[in-house]
C-alpha cells in the first residue's frame, strides 16, 4: 500500500504513579499505524491497555500517568512531544473520540446545538451561523431525524441510540481525518448496533480513519479492515481482521477466540483460557502471557519477546508461532 | 410431565413514577421445570429483570399470581416467604457489588447459613470452604476481602455464597454481562459443570443470545414486558417464529465465517 | 472499563490465582478489609496522622490530670498571683487568684474533652438512629423524622444551649446535653443519605433474596459501610463541641466555677490582657491547637474513606 500512515504510534510507554509503591506500567512499547480510510480494531480485556492507550495519544490521561515513551506522528508531528497547548488544537478537530456512554461524554445541561456548535466555534473554524448550519447538516448525516427541530433538544429526550448517533456528530461535525471509538455499541441495544457500525462504516468510506478500541470480536469483524491485539500493555499479534477470527496465531489469540460463545456454536467445546489477567503491578518475566499459556516453554519465555513477522501483514510476539510460520 | 418448581400466571407489574405509569412485565406467563435451565432473553427495558424477581418473589406482581413448588408466594405469611427463600438463590450481574464488601470471601459465603441458622459456626466455616472449592477459589485465600479478588472470582464467590443453602433453583441476572470474554467462558463452564452435579434448576437472564442458547434447554423471549416467544432452545434459534425474535437474531454479528 | 478504573482495579486488587492457576503464589496475600485499607491511607497522611498522635497525648494528659498537674486546680497563691510565666513553680504563670495556670489548663482540658466527646457521643447516637430510621424505613417514618430533624435544624443552637443549661443547671451533664441535642442534626441528615444510597447497592437485595430481616441488613450491612463519612463529620464535630463549650463559658454559663474550663480562663485572660497576657495566650494557644488537630483528623478520615470519590 502507498498510503503514508494517518497515526503512527511507535513504542508507546505509558505509566501509572502509585502512593507507596513503584509505578504501574500499563501501556509497555505500544507500536501500530492506521491508514486514511481503514478501520482498525484495538481488541484486548480488562488491564490490556487499550483505552490507556488511545488516551495517551489524545493526552487525555488522568494526573497520576505519564508517558515514559514513545512516539505518536500524526500530520507530521509528534503528538507525545507537542505539549497541551497544541495538542488541544488537534484534539476535537483533527482527531475525535468517541465513548462507550453517550449519556456521560455529553453535557446534560446543554442542548445538541450549544454542544456541536461549541466545537466548530472553539477550533475557530467557522461563523457562528455557519457553524449551526453544520451542526444541523452533522446531525442528519448521523441519521437523525428532523435534525432542524431535533438539534434543540437535550441529551436526556434522546433515546439510548439517538445519543449514541448525536455523540458521533459531534465528533465528525469538525470532519476530523481520525476518529477514535472507544467501545461504542456497548452500551447500546443489540438492534441498534448494527445501525451504529454502518453508520460508522460510512464515515470511513469517506476516508476518516477509524480507530475501535472493542472486547467484542463479532463487532470487530463486521466492521474492521485490521486488528491488534493487546494483552498486559502490550501489542501481540496483529492481522487483518479476516484472518485473525479465522487462523489466530498467538496463543492469547487462539484463547480469546477458543472462549468466545457464538450464536449456533452451541456444540462447539469452550476452551477458556485458564487463570486470570496479570496483575499488572507484578507482570510476568518475559512473555506476559506465559504464565497462562499451553504452549509456554521456559526459560526461553520468560525472556523479552520481540514482534516478529509471521506472514504478509501479520506479526506475532511469540517465538514458537514464528518457528511455526 | 416434568415437575413445575416454578410457575408465574398472568404476571403483570407496573411501576408508579412521576413519568406515569410504567408497565415493566404486561401479562406474562412463564414456567421452570424441575432440573431444566430456562433462558429468558431481551434487550433493556424488556422487563426482564423484573420478571426474574417476579419469580423469586422479590417483588410482588400488580395482578397474577406467582408459585414456587406449588406454593402461592402471594398469599404466603412472611415467615414462611421467608423460609422458602433458601430454595431459590440469585447471582447478580455485578459481582462486587453483590458482595459484602466488609465481610471476608468465606465470610460472605457463610452469610447466608448464619441467617438460617444452619448448623454450628465450625460446620458453617467447613461447608464455605468446600464451596469456595468447588467453584475454583483457591481456599487460602478465603481471608481476603472481595476487592482483593479479579471480577471473575468476585462471581465464583458470589455463585459458592448462592449455592450456601443449597437452592432448588438458581436465578442469574447477566451473571458474565460484566466479566471479559475469557473469564465468561470460565464462569459458564462452572455454571455447567455445576448444574451436572448438583441438579439445579436454572432461570438465567441474559442479553447475550449465544451465552443463552448455549446453556438453555429453553428460551423465553421479552420485548417491552411482554413474553412474545417461547420454545425449546433448538427451535427457537433455528426457526424463530416471532418477528422481534427474528430481528434480535438477526442482529447478531459473527465472529467465525464459516 | 475506563482508564483509571482498569488500573485502579489492576493496581489495587492483588490477583491471586485460582485453583488449578499455572501461575504460582510466591508469598500470602495478607486479607485487608476496607478498614485496613482506610487505615493505612490515613497514616500516609502525616499532617493528620500527627495530629491523631498528638490528640492521643492529650487524652492521656487529660486521664491522668491528678497525676501530671503540678497544683490543684483550686489550689490559690495570692502572694504569687498574675506571676508571669516562668516564675517560682508556675511553668505558665499564675491568674488573678494565683492559680497554676499550666495546672488549670490540663483540667480544663479533662473538662473540655469530657464535654467534646459525651456531646459528640449523644449527637452520634441520635444521628445514627434517626439517621438509620429514616433512611431505611422511607415512608410516612421518613417524612416524620425529617419534618422533626428540620425543624430542630431551625432552631438557633445556641439559644437551644442556653435554655438546656438555665433548666439542668451549670453541670457537665448539662453541657454534653445541651451541645449534644444542638448538634445531631446534620449528622443525622448525613447517615440518612448514606443510607438511602447504600439501600440501592446489590448487596442490599443479595441479603434480602437471602431472607435476611431488615433489621440485620440496615444494621449488619448498611451501618458499617456508612460510617466512613460519618466519623469525619465526628472528628469535626469534636472542636466544634469545644468550641461551643468555650463559648458558653463566655457567656458564663459553662461550667460552674472553680471547675477550669479554657473558655472561661479565655474570657478571664481576656479581661487582663494588658496586666498579665500570659492569663490569656496561654489557654487560646492551646485551644487552637486543639482544634486545628482534631480538624486535621478529620481531614485525614475523609481522605482515607474517599479519596478520591470513588464511593463504590
Amino acid at each position: 500500500m502507498s498510503d503514508e500512515a494517518l497515526l503512527s504510534v511507535r513504542g508507546l510507554r505509558t505509566t501509572f504513579r502509585r502512593d507507596g509503591a513503584e509505578p504501574l506500567t500499563a501501556v509497555d512499547g505500544v507500536s501500530f499505524d492506521v491508514r486514511r480510510g481503514q478501520a482498525l480494531a484495538i481488541v484486548g480485556e480488562s488491564g490490556s491497555g487499550k483505552s490507556v492507550t488511545m488516551r495517551s495519544v489524545m493526552g487525555i490521561l488522568p494526573r497520576t500517568a505519564r508517558i515514559t515513551g514513545g512516539q505518536a506522528l500524526f500530520g507530521g508531528r509528534d503528538l507525545l512531544a507537542i505539549g497541551d497547548k497544541e495538542l488541544r488544537k488537534v484534539r476535537g478537530r483533527d482527531i475525535a473520540m468517541v465513548f462507550q456512554s453517550a449519556m456521560e461524554a455529553m453535557n446534560p445541561t446543554l442542548t445538541l446545538e450549544r454542544q456541536l456548535t461549541e466545537h466548530l466555534l472553539w477550533h475557530g473554524l467557522c461563523t457562528k451561523a455557519e457553524a449551526r448550519q453544520r451542526a444541523v447538516r452533522a446531525l442528519g448525516d448521523v441519521g437523525i431525524p428532523d435534525p432542524e427541530k431535533r438539534i434543540r433538544t437535550y441529551p436526556f429526550q434522546l433515546s439510548g441510540g439517538m445519543r449514541q448517533r448525536a455523540m458521533i456528530a459531534m465528533a465528525m461535525v469538525t470532519e476530523p481525518a481520525l476518529l477514535i471509538a472507544d467501545e461504542p455499541t456497548t452500551a447500546v441495544d443489540v438492534t441498534v448496533q448494527r445501525q451504529i457500525l454502518d453508520l460508522l462504516a460510512e464515515l470511513k468510506n469517506r476516508g476518516t480513519g477509524v480507530i475501535m478500541i472493542t472486547h467484542d470480536l463479532g463487532v470487530a469483524r463486521y466492521f474492521c479492515d485490521d486488528a491488534v491485539v493487546m494483552y498486559a500493555g502490550r501489542v501481540v499479534e496483529r492481522a487483518p481482521m479476516g484472518r485473525l477470527l479465522d487462523d489466530p496465531r498467538h496463543p492469547y489469540s487462539v484463547g480469546l477466540l477458543g472462549s468466545g460463545v457464538e450464536v449456533g456454536g452451541r456444540d462447539l467445546p469452550l476452551r477458556p483460557i485458564p487463570g486470570s489477567p496479570p496483575d499488572l503491578s507484578r507482570r510476568p518475566e518475559g512473555c506476559p502471557f506465559h504464565p497462562r499459556c499451553a504452549r509456554a516453554e521456559l526459560p526461553r519465555c520468560a525472556t523479552e519477546q520481540e514482534i516478529l513477522t509471521i506472514g504478509p501483514g501479520r506479526d506475532a510476539a511469540c517465538w514458537k508461532v514464528a518457528v511455526d510460520a | 410431565m416434568p415437575d413445575e418448581l416454578v410457575r408465574a400466571s398472568s404476571v403483570t407489574k407496573i411501576f408508579r413514577t412521576r413519568a406515569g405509569e410504567v408497565r415493566a412485565v404486561d401479562d406474562v406467563s412463564l414456567t421452570v421445570h424441575r432440573g431444566e435451565t430456562l433462558g429468558l432473553v431481551g434487550e433493556s427495558g424488556s422487563g426482564k429483570s423484573t420478571m426474574a424477581r417476579l419469580m423469586m418473589g422479590l417483588q410482588t406482581p400488580t395482578s397474577g399470581s406467582v408459585s414456587f413448588d406449588g406454593r402461592d408466594l402471594g398469599t404466603l405469611p412472611a415467615r414462611e416467604l421467608r423460609e422458602l427463600r433458601p430454595r431459590m438463590q440469585m447471582v447478580f450481574q455485578n459481582p462486587y457489588g453483590s458482595l459484602l464488601p466488609h465481610f471476608s470471601a468465606i465470610g460472605n459465603v457463610m452469610e447466608p447459613l448464619r441467617l438460617h441458622d444452619r448448623g454450628s459456626k465450625e460446620s458453617r466455616r467447613a461447608k464455605a470452604l468446600e464451596l469456595l472449592d468447588l467453584v475454583g477459589i483457591n481456599t487460602g485465600h478465603a481471608e481476603l476481602y472481595p476487592r482483593q479478588f479479579s471480577g471473575g472470582q468476585q462471581q465464583r464467590i458470589a455463585i459458592a455464597r448462592a449455592l450456601a443453602l443449597e437452592p432448588d433453583l438458581l436465578v442469574c441476572d447477566e451473571p458474565t454481562s460484566s466479566l471479559d470474554v475469557s473469564i465468561q467462558a470460565q464462569i459458564l463452564d462452572l455454571f455447567t459443570d455445576l448444574r451436572n452435579r448438583l441438579g439445579l434448576s436454572f432461570l438465567f437472564i441474559s442479553h447475550n443470545l449465544a451465552v443463552v442458547e448455549r446453556l438453555a434447554d429453553r428460551v423465553a423471549v421479552m420485548n417491552k414486558g411482554q413474553l412474545v416467544e417461547e420454545s425449546t432452545t433448538e427451535n427457537l434459534f433455528r426457526a424463530p417464529q416471532d418477528p422481534y425474535t427474528q430481528q434480535l437474531l438477526s442482529a447478531v454479528l459473527p465472529i467465525r465465517q464459516d | 472499563m475506563t482508564a483509571t478504573e482498569g488500573v485502579e482495579a489492576a493496581g489495587e486488587a492483588a490477583v491471586v490465582g485460582t485453583v488449578g492457576d499455572p501461575e504460582p503464589i510466591e508469598r500470602g496475600t495478607t486479607a485487608r478489609g476496607p478498614w485496613a485499607r482506610a487505615w493505612s491511607r490515613f497514616r500516609k497522611h502525616r499532617l493528620a496522622f500527627g495530629s491523631l498522635v498528638f490528640c492521643a497525648f492529650l487524652i492521656v494528659i487529660a486521664l491522668a490530670a491528678p497525676l501530671i498537674a503540678p497544683y490543684g486546680y483550686e489550689e490559690t497563691d495570692i502572694q504569687h498571683k498574675l506571676a508571669g510565666p516562668g516564675s517560682a513553680g508556675h511553668l505558665l504563670g499564675t491568674d488573678l487568684l494565683g492559680r497554676d495556670i499550666l495546672s488549670r489548663l490540663i483540667y480544663g482540658l479533662q473538662t473540655a474533652l469530657t464535654v467534646a466527646f459525651g456531646a459528640e457521643l449523644t449527637a452520634l447516637a441520635l444521628a445514627l438512629a434517626i439517621g438509620l430510621l429514616a433512611g431505611y424505613l422511607g415512608g410516612r417514618v421518613e417524612q416524620l423524622l425529617m419534618a422533626f430533624t428540620d425543624v430542630m435544624y431551625a432552631f438557633p443552637s445556641y439559644l437551644f444551649a442556653v435554655v438546656m443549661v438555665t433548666v439542668l443547671g451549670r453541670s457537665i451533664f448539662a453541657l454534653v446535653v445541651a451541645i449534644g441535642i444542638a448538634s445531631w442534626v446534620t449528622q443525622a441528615r448525613l447517615v440518612r443519605a448514606q443510607v438511602m444510597t447504600l439501600k440501592e447497592r446489590e448487596y442490599v437485595e443479595a441479603a434480602r433474596s437471602m431472607g435476611a430481616k431488615g433489621t440485620t441488613i440496615a444494621i449488619r450491612y448498611i451501618l458499617p459501610n456508612a460510617i466512613g463519612p460519618i466519623l469525619v463529620t465526628t472528628s469535626f464535630a469534636i472542636p466544634a463541641a469545644i468550641a461551643a463549650e468555650a463559648g458558653l463559658a463566655l457567656l458564663g454559663l459553662g461550667v460552674q466555677p472553680p471547675t477550669p474550663s479554657w473558655g472561661a480562663m479565655i474570657s478571664e485572660g481576656s479581661r487582663y490582657l494588658l496586666a498579665a497576657p500570659h492569663m490569656l495566650v496561654a489557654p487560646a494557644v492551646l485551644f487552637a491547637l486543639t482544634l486545628l488537630a482534631f480538624t486535621w483528623i478529620g481531614d485525614g478520615l475523609r481522605d482515607a474513606f474517599d479519596p478520591s470519590g470513588e464511593q463504590r
